[in-house]
Formats: C-alpha cells, sequence, structure tokens
C-alpha cells in the first residue's frame, strides 16, 4: 500500500533518482541550447545538485511558467517599467486547459534563446546607471572590482524573489563567483552582476515552477507540499504571478502549513486588486482566448476584422468576466446571458450598434429584446469558434463542449467527406444548419454531429465574426433547437439552458481546481470532491470568489499527487525510472 | 460610463418604430461618405487623360513654367533661379506674374485668359435645376442609362479636361488625393436619412442631414472604408444642412430645389443653392449618387487660389485660366448689380457606407435627421471673413476684364446641337 491519506508515502518518492532526473531534464534542456548561457550560468546551473533539494525533498511537478506569469512576476519584482520584448514558446492546451499543458512543457533551444534575450534586457534594466539605485540595497565599496558582500546581499534578495524562494548556499556561491569574476573582468562591479542577474533569470528554477514535497512532521511515512510550494500555488491562482514578500514570509514561517494560516493569506489575495491579474489568467486559460493568437477572417467576406478587433474582442470578454465576477462579485452562470459587457469603436461596428463614448471603453446594455447572450455571442466564442468564411455550429457546438460543459470532442475521422458543407453555394441548403443536418445524415458522422452540432445551431443568428444577422443566402435561419430531449430557441435560449445545467457548474469547478493544482481531476475526484464543491458553490450563489476561497482551502488543494500521476509525468517526459524510485 | 440604449439599438438594427422627442419620424439611416468627386464623365475608353467623346483633345496640357513666369521684370536667368528644385521658390513667387507684378492667385484679372480647352461632349452627370430641357447636357445616370435632356453642369463644361479631374469614376488623381486624405482621417463627413412612413422606400417625408463628423474614418482589411463605425457629429457652421425629400421605390430625391450646405471636396463650406440630391441605397446598404446646385464661383475660386503654386502644379490648372473659365460658363443667380451671373451649375458624386451618427457629445445615438440642427446659416462663415480678405480683396474692375469673357453669358446650349 503506497498511499495514507492525503500523502504519498516516503517510501514511494526518493530524492535520489527522481530529483537528479528532473533537474538533468530541466537543466539539460536549457544548458545545451546556448554556449553563452554556459559561459554565464556554468557555475550555478551545472548539475542537478544546484537545484535546492534536499535528500528528503521530492520535486512532484515541474510547471513551466506562463507568458503572463512570466511578465506579471517581472513586473512586481522589478517594475512596470521594463519592457519584455520576445516570443514566449508556445503553450499547449492538455486535458482542456493550457495550465494542465505547462506541467508537460520543457524549453526548446530557440524558446530558451528567447527567455536569455529578455533575460539580458531585464538585467540590463536593472544595472542601469538610472535605476541601479533603486534596485541595489547597498552600494559597492569600489564600482570598479568585485564586491562580495553587496552582491550577495542584492543576489539573496532577487533571487528568493525570482525562485520563490531563498536561494540555497550551493545556488549563491557560484552566482556570486560569476559576479565577481565578471567585476573582476570588466573592472565593472555592476558588469558582474548584471551577468549574475542573466543567470538568476535564466535558470530552471524562475523558468519552472518546482513543486516540492517534503516529509510531514505529522505523519513521517506521508509528504507533504513544501510551504514555498503552497505559497506559488496561491500566488499563481489568485494573482498569477510569483509569490510576494508576505506569502514567502508565510511559508518561511510554517503558517501555510496550518488552516489558519492558509485562510489568512487567501483572505489577504481574495482583497487584492492582483485578483483581476489572477482571474483574467484563469478565464483566458478556461475560454481558450489564446485561440486569438491563430483566428483568421476572410477579408474580403468580413473585412471589419483586423488584430484590433481581436484584440478588442479578446478584452471584451476579460473585460465582462473581471466585472460580473469581480467587481460585481455577481453569479457565474450570468456569464452565460447577461446582456451588459463593454465596447469599443471597432467592436460597436462589429456588434453593429452606437458606440457612445469619446474614446476607449465603455459599458454596454443590449436590448432586452436582442439576441445577445452573455459569452456565448461574443466574437470570443461565436467569432473564434467559426471557420475563417462561414460559421459553424459544429465548432461552436465544440467550443461549448469543451469550455462549459468540460466535455471534450474526438478529433473527426481523417475520411470525413466535407463537400456538402463547404457547397455555401447549394440552392437547395442555403444555410449552415441544413447542409449540416444533410452531412450528417451519413451515420459514420451523426454520433458526434447529435452531440455537438445542436449547441451551435442555436448561434446561428450570428455570422463568422458574431455579427448579428437573421438571413443566409436569402433564407431565414432557423435557430430553434432540440439537444437531447430538450428543446430551446436561439442564442437566448441556449443561455438560459446552460445557465441551468450543472455540467456547467461543476465544470468551472473543475477547471479553477485542475488549474490551481496542475493537474486534472481523477475519476475518484470528479465524484467525491468536485461533486461537492459544486454543491458548496451553488449554495454560495455560483460567486466565483467563494470558489477561489473554499478550493484554495480545502485540503486537496495542497495534497501530493498519487504516485501514478508522478510517474506517468516521469516517463511522459522520457525520464527513465529506476526501480526503486516509485 | 453606463448607457444604455435598447430603443435606439432596435432602430438600428433595423428594428421597432420610435417616437423621440418632438419630431415623428418611423426610419433612419446613417451614412459616412466614403468617396466624393466631381460628377464629371469621361467619355474615353480608356486610361484616365485619353482624347474622348468629352474632350478630344484630351485633357489639357500641363502648364509651362517658363512661359508664365516670363515677364518684363524677369529675365531667363530670374525664371531659372525660380524653377531650380535644388532652390524650390515657386511656392512664394509663383503667383507675382502680373504686369505690375501683381499676385494672380489674387487679382487673377491682371493677366490675360490663358485659355483652357473645354468639355464638348454633350452627356453630362447632374440635375436639370433650371427646369429648361433646352439647355445644358443630355444625362446620364449612375448607372449609364440616357434619355433625360438640360442637365446643368456647366462646372463640368468649365473643368471638365482639367488632368486634376478627368477620368472614369473614382479614377481622376485629384479625386483619389482628396478622398485618400479623407480616408487617413483629414475629414470625415456623415449623412442621416430618416423618414416618416412605415416604407422607408416610398415616404413622402424624408429629411436628409449633411454633417462632418469629428471621428476618422477606419479602413477595413481590404483598403476600403468599414462599415458600422460610430461617428459624433461635429458641429460646423456652413457645413452642415438638413433638407426635405422623399423616397421613391428605394431612390431618395428631392422634390423642389433646396439649399445644401456641406464640405466641398477641397475644404470650404460649400453651398449649393436650388439644388437637388438623388441617391440610390442598395441592399448591402450602401448608398451612391449625386447632389448638386448653383455654386458661388468666388468659393470656387478661393479654395484653389488658396493653394496657389502648389496647387497649379499638381492640379495641373493655371489659376487665372480657371477664374476665367468660372467667369465665363457662370450660369446661375444673376446680379443685376454687377450685371454677372454669381454661380456655376455643379454636381457631386457621393458613394456611402452604412454608420451610426450619434450625437455631437456621444451621448445619444441620432434618430432623425432633425434631431441635430447646427447653425445652417448660408455664410456664416463668409461673415466672418473665413477665407476671403487673402484671395479676393477687391472686386474685379469692369475695365480690365479681357474682351472674350462675357459678363452675362448665355446657359450654355446643348452640346449635341
Amino acid at each position: 500500500m503506497f498511499f495514507s491519506n492525503n500523502r504519498v508515502s516516503r517510501k514511494t518518492l526518493s530524492s535520489s533518482g527522481l530529483v537528479k532526473s528532473l533537474a538533468s531534464v530541466a537543466v539539460t534542456n536549457v544548458l545545451i541550447v546556448l554556449p553563452i548561457f554556459a559561459a554565464v550560468n556554468s557555475h550555478a546551473a551545472s548539475s542537478s545538485e544546484s537545484l535546492a533539494i534536499s535528500k528528503e525533498q521530492v520535486i512532484v511537478a515541474t510547471r513551466r511558467i506562463t507568458e503572463t506569469q512570466y511578465r506579471n512576476s517581472i513586473a512586481a519584482i522589478f517594475g512596470n517599467d521594463i519592457e519584455i520584448n520576445g516570443l514566449f514558446e508556445p503553450e499547449q492546451r492538455l486535458e482542456l486547459l493550457l495550465a494542465l499543458g505547462s506541467s508537460d512543457l520543457s524549453i526548446s533551444s530557440a524558446g530558451f534563446n528567447q527567455y536569455f534575450n529578455m533575460a539580458r534586457g531585464v538585467a540590463s534594466h536593472f544595472v542601469n546607471s538610472e535605476n541601479r539605485e533603486h534596485y541595489f540595497s547597498c552600494v559597492p565599496s569600489n564600482a570598479k572590482a568585485a564586491d562580495e558582500k553587496c552582491a550577495s546581499e542584492v543576489l539573496s534578495k532577487y533571487g528568493k524573489a525570482l525562485f520563490r524562494r531563498p536561494l540555497t548556499e550551493a545556488e549563491l556561491a557560484p552566482r556570486l563567483e560569476l559576479a565577481n569574476a565578471g567585476a573582476t573582468q570588466a573592472k565593472d562591479f555592476y558588469r558582474g552582476m548584471e551577468l549574475a542577474m542573466i543567470g538568476l533569470l535564466s535558470a530552471p528554477e524562475f523558468l519552472f515552477r518546482l513543486e516540492v514535497a517534503e516529509p510531514d512532521p505529522e505523519n513521517p511515512d506521508a509528504y507533504r507540499l513544501d510551504g514555498y510550494t503552497k505559497a506559488a500555488r496561491l500566488s499563481h491562482l489568485f494573482w498569477d504571478v510569483s509569490p510576494d514578500a508576505e506569502l514567502l514570509r508565510a511559508a518561511a514561517s510554517g503558517e501555510l502549513h496550518t488552516e489558519k494560516g492558509v485562510k489568512k493569506q487567501v483572505k489577504r489575495l481574495l482583497k487584492s486588486p492582483n485578483l483581476e491579474a489572477g482571474t483574467r489568467a484563469f478565464f483566458s486559460d478556461m475560454l481558450h482566448l489564446d485561440r486569438y493568437a491563430t483566428v483568421t477572417k476572410d477579408a474580403q467576406l468580413y473585412p471589419k476584422f483586423s488584430q484590433t478587433v481581436a484584440n478588442s474582442a479578446k478584452e471584451q470578454t476579460l473585460k465582462t468576466v473581471v466585472h460580473q465576477l469581480i467587481e460585481n462579485d455577481g453569479d457565474y452562470r450570468d456569464l452565460l446571458t447577461m446582456r451588459t459587457t463593454f465596447m469599443n469603436r471597432p467592436l460597436a461596428a462589429v456588434y453593429k450598434i452606437p458606440f457612445l463614448a469619446e474614446d476607449g471603453w465603455t459599458e454596454y446594455t443590449f436590448p432586452k429584446d436582442s439576441e445577445q447572450s452573455g459569452l456565448l455571442t461574443q466574437i470570443s466564442l461565436a467569432g473564434v469558434f467559426s471557420h475563417p468564411g462561414k460559421s459553424s455550429p459544429t465548432l461552436r457546438g465544440v467550443g461549448i463542449n469543451e469550455i462549459f460543459l468540460c466535455s471534450p470532442t474526438p478529433t473527426p475521422p481523417a475520411n470525413v467527406d466535407f463537400s456538402i458543407i463547404n457547397d455555401t453555394n447549394n440552392p437547395n441548403l442555403k444555410t449552415s444548419r441544413l447542409r449540416l443536418e444533410a452531412h450528417a445524415e451519413d451515420p459514420a458522422c451523426s454520433g458526434c454531429h447529435r452531440m455537438i452540432d445542436p449547441l451551435g445551431m442555436a448561434l446561428e443568428r450570428f455570422d463568422a465574426l458574431a455579427q448579428p444577422r437573421l438571413y443566409e443566402n436569402g433564407e431565414l435561419i432557423d435557430v430553434t433547437v432540440n439537444f437531447l430531449g430538450t428543446s430551446f430557441t436561439g442564442s437566448r435560449g441556449l443561455g438560459e439552458v446552460l445557465y441551468e445545467n450543472e455540467r456547467v457548474h461543476s465544470c468551472l469547478v473543475r477547471n479553477v481546481y485542475a488549474y490551481g493544482v496542475g493537474r486534472a481531476p481523477t475519476s475518484k475526484e470528479r465524484n467525491g470532491f468536485i461533486k461537492e464543491q459544486t454543491a458548496e458553490f451553488a449554495k454560495k450563489g455560483f460567486r466565483f470568489s467563494y470558489l477561489l476561497n473554499q478550493i484554495a482551502t480545502s485540503e486537496k488543494f495542497f495534497e501530493v499527487p498519487e504516485s501514478e500521476i508522478v510517474a506517468e509525468r516521469l516517463r511522459a517526459r522520457n525520464v527513465n525510472l529506476v526501480a526503486g524510485d516509485l | 460610463m453606463r448607457i444604455h440604449f435598447p430603443h435606439l439599438t432596435a432602430l438600428v438594427l433595423g428594428g421597432a418604430c420610435v417616437a423621440a422627442s418632438n419630431f415623428a419620424f418611423a426610419w433612419q439611416k446613417g451614412f459616412v461618405i466614403e468617396w466624393y468627386e466631381p460628377a464629371f464623365y469621361y467619355g474615353a475608353e480608356e486610361g484616365i487623360s485619353a482624347p474622348g467623346t468629352d474632350c478630344p483633345a484630351g485633357t489639357n496640357p500641363e502648364m509651362d513654367w517658363r512661359k508664365v513666369l516670363k515677364t518684363s521684370y524677369r529675365t531667363d536667368a530670374d525664371i531659372d533661379t525660380i524653377l531650380d528644385p535644388e532652390k524650390p521658390q515657386r511656392a512664394k513667387v509663383g503667383g507675382i506674374r502680373g504686369p505690375n507684378k501683381e499676385n494672380v492667385y489674387q487679382i487673377p484679372w491682371a493677366v490675360p485668359d490663358p485659355g483652357l480647352q473645354e468639355v464638348t461632349g454633350d452627356l453630362a452627370y447632374g440635375f436639370n435645376l433650371d427646369a429648361d430641357e433646352s439647355t445644358g447636357f443630355n444625362h446620364i445616370g449612375i448607372h449609364g442609362e440616357t434619355g433625360k435632356k438640360g442637365i446643368d453642369n456647366t462646372y463640368y463644361k468649365a473643368i471638365g479636361c482639367l488632368k486634376a479631374w478627368r477620368g472614369p469614376t473614382r479614377e481622376g488623381h485629384h479625386a483619389k488625393y482628396v478622398n485618400d486624405g479623407m480616408h487617413n482621417g483629414r475629414f470625415t463627413l456623415v449623412m442621416l436619412i430618416s423618414g416618416e412612413g412605415a416604407d422607408w422606400r416610398n415616404d413622402s417625408n424624408v429629411k436628409v442631414g449633411f454633417y462632418q463628423a469629428k471621428d476618422k474614418i477606419v479602413m477595413d482589411a481590404v483598403g476600403k472604408v468599414a462599415s458600422d463605425y460610430t461617428f459624433r457629429i461635429n458641429p460646423s457652421p456652413g457645413y452642415e444642412s438638413i433638407v426635405r425629400a422623399r423616397t421613391r421605390d428605394g431612390i431618395v430625391e428631392t422634390i423642389d430645389p433646396v439649399d445644401i450646405h456641406m464640405r466641398s471636396i477641397d475644404r470650404l463650406p460649400m453651398h449649393l443653392r436650388s439644388g437637388h440630391l438623388n441617391f440610390e441605397i442598395g441592399e448591402d446598404g450602401k448608398l451612391i449618387g449625386f447632389v448638386g446646385g448653383y455654386r458661388d464661383i468666388d468659393s470656387y475660386f478661393r479654395e484653389w487660389a488658396a493653394g496657389g503654386a502648389i496647387f497649379e502644379l499638381t492640379m495641373h490648372i493655371n489659376i487665372p485660366a480657371y477664374w476665367y473659365a468660372l467667369q465665363r460658363w457662370a450660369d446661375g443667380h444673376y446680379d443685376p448689380v454687377s450685371g454677372r451671373y454669381t454661380t456655376i451649375s455643379t454636381a457631386y458624386r457621393i458613394y456611402a457606407n452604412p454608420a451610426i451618427v450619434v450625437s455631437p457629445t456621444a451621448t445619444e445615438a441620432l434618430v432623425a435627421a432633425a434631431l441635430f440642427e447646427g447653425n445652417n446659416e448660408p455664410d456664416a462663415l463668409a461673415k466672418a471673413g473665413f477665407g476671403r480678405r487673402r484671395y479676393v480683396p477687391v472686386e474685379p474692375p469692369q475695365d480690365v476684364l479681357p474682351p472674350q469673357i462675357k459678363p452675362r453669358p448665355e446657359k450654355i446650349e446643348q452640346a449635341s446641337r
């Protein structure tokens, strides 16, 4: 029996093989790519021993930080005036969330090149003569020579913020050595510090969130997440950023191992204006807003679409979410039916409404009789889940299933005949609905389409750019739908059906949990923990802030993953497990 | 700011009839003008300057600067210096070419008429402004339809062979220049058409409002003016007007002559007296058509004279020649005191896209042309001295007019006769 309650038996995870394997994955992946990085970091991160894992500790997950986490962390640590220019590594959606894909990602050589250049930019800003007074808490005794004491003070401070925990002696020493060597060689203390800072910013301990488990003193046979890992989970869930000084203090003091300590921090995190950043990050992930990076429209058919419209539409969705869930502390379900949203001039043209403001953004409420229904009819869903040249009830159905019902759709078979669907000039099949119904007569297709299309059919009075329309090719669009025995009409009807659907509620709970802990819930968790949390969520009026609170203060949130999960992740990384590691 | 406009949005989306303020209206359509040019007919089959039925000799030749600058007080060396591209002086002294160093941009009659090739064809776009079918051109419509007679467009007659304007629809180089400027945000013109009837296509009580807008035009992904954008009216005395019209089978047209105030294509307020309009609104919601009327020849002249040598260079027009042509072909609003016609019949071609027109403060969507009535006083800016003092400080003395100028020109005879 390997498991003991929520904790993994110490016998299941030995630090000797596991840590070295993970460390080598992270470090060698980045070290092989740039000789210059090797030069800078040759002392600091040349071996697995550099990772600050004691023999008692184990790394239970590595999660590459996202672009927003990188940007937010740099801004939080160094200030908002640092410009970060670079292409971030593409993220990967796994089990419905990018957050789960991040647990499965490495960094390519090209990607590391980008991170390294960004690190150089930040480090250059850090030591710039105009800024150093702000960043450096000490002044070197001689600016043209090494000053180990001052270097140690500064590197310790910023290393802790970047690594989300204090640097160990083993981590600090080689970086100090580098700073000293650089200062001596360049006859410039700050040049040496710049090199050391590049090393910190390029280190796997910064670019990856290494989740560490340690022996549980209250249960010698079990593991628990260490305080710093807990702090990082909280800060990334609530604020999408590295832990602040207060969280790191709570981690160091052991407060995060107590229920009271966690609740105190959660309360603080919820009250902060930074909650908006965390909410934006979560819903960007859940609502697949990353698709904006690749969405295109046929310019001849949808000439209003532009990068400005795409950026605005993404922002519209996030503003709507933040307004409803954070500013109003409102009911999550209303996101599917509400008529209030935010507009700027380009979006107003797409939605064909007046833009009644001087400039920028303004709150706007659609009339009661409009077909607008919350996020469902925004460009982020109706427009993004469409083809470049035509709407697609199927794509929209897939989107709704995945985003709001947590129901992934299998990829279509390779030999599907799309000719009927694509023939938009067929005089007998003027609407998408008619073409899809004809297509779905094929028994090979009907099984999936029956589950997917009806949801999308309801949105057909919005074209591929989410512009309102009544007709397609001169034919009045029929938006009456029967979905698994439930009849409804149009986008408003769809919104109301989803509003009441318990799967929609539990899907959000599942996503918040999975996003926070970096893994999808097991079937056991879905049937137990997620159900319980969903019921609690309902009792609290489906308020997002309560959901964050209840998930983050649950024991499950800090639970050390079961050994099968760890083993699976390791296999996925082609890490050879040694007998005895598990 | 929280603003809710359910009823307005319904209207915008073609919804219900709503009464607002004390003006009853049943429908409204907003537009942003996306192309605006003189309604000149191009009689050649290719190019933009080939000889054609309109101008058998092609376009006017470009100005010979060496010739026009040659005066008693200039040597060839002086002219070389003025024309030296390394030391451009033309903008500064290009207009000083009267016999007594008069600036011909201010006193064009100081030099004899340099002459212009004028239109000799018989087809023109526009309106029968004087209700006399026996004078003027034969009509050609926006789709090339013909049949009507008596089209008054002597502005076309006067300068229709000018290189700047000549060319097929939307192809003349000056039209491209000014419309590009409009597309790039130099100015924005909007229209609001509203009616009282249940069927917008056939409504006897229609109002058409012309306004300037504060907001810039937005270009779409294929480089055309984007539809459905919102534009705030920019209150501009002299540049706006509301005129009565009707719709018949989807065509918006004036019944009786009206005064139309709008921005001219070249900047100044344009007052079209005894004017007409005729617009066609397509199923895609876009509008094409014409506005026309009699425009003050002084206003026409000042607009180009203000550009001076730069205009002469880019428009390939000799400014005094333009002044003489305007004098020659003025055909409206006879002034018994001066014994001259003071206006010239003209027409403009307009293309407009559907847009949403809102109040100047963007606090409400305008739902009828009459809901916003600015200062439509015809000469508001002229009375304020706008543009007058600099270019036409004195009336031309009759005795310096060359003999070929007819102080009371007969209206143009139909060219086909």
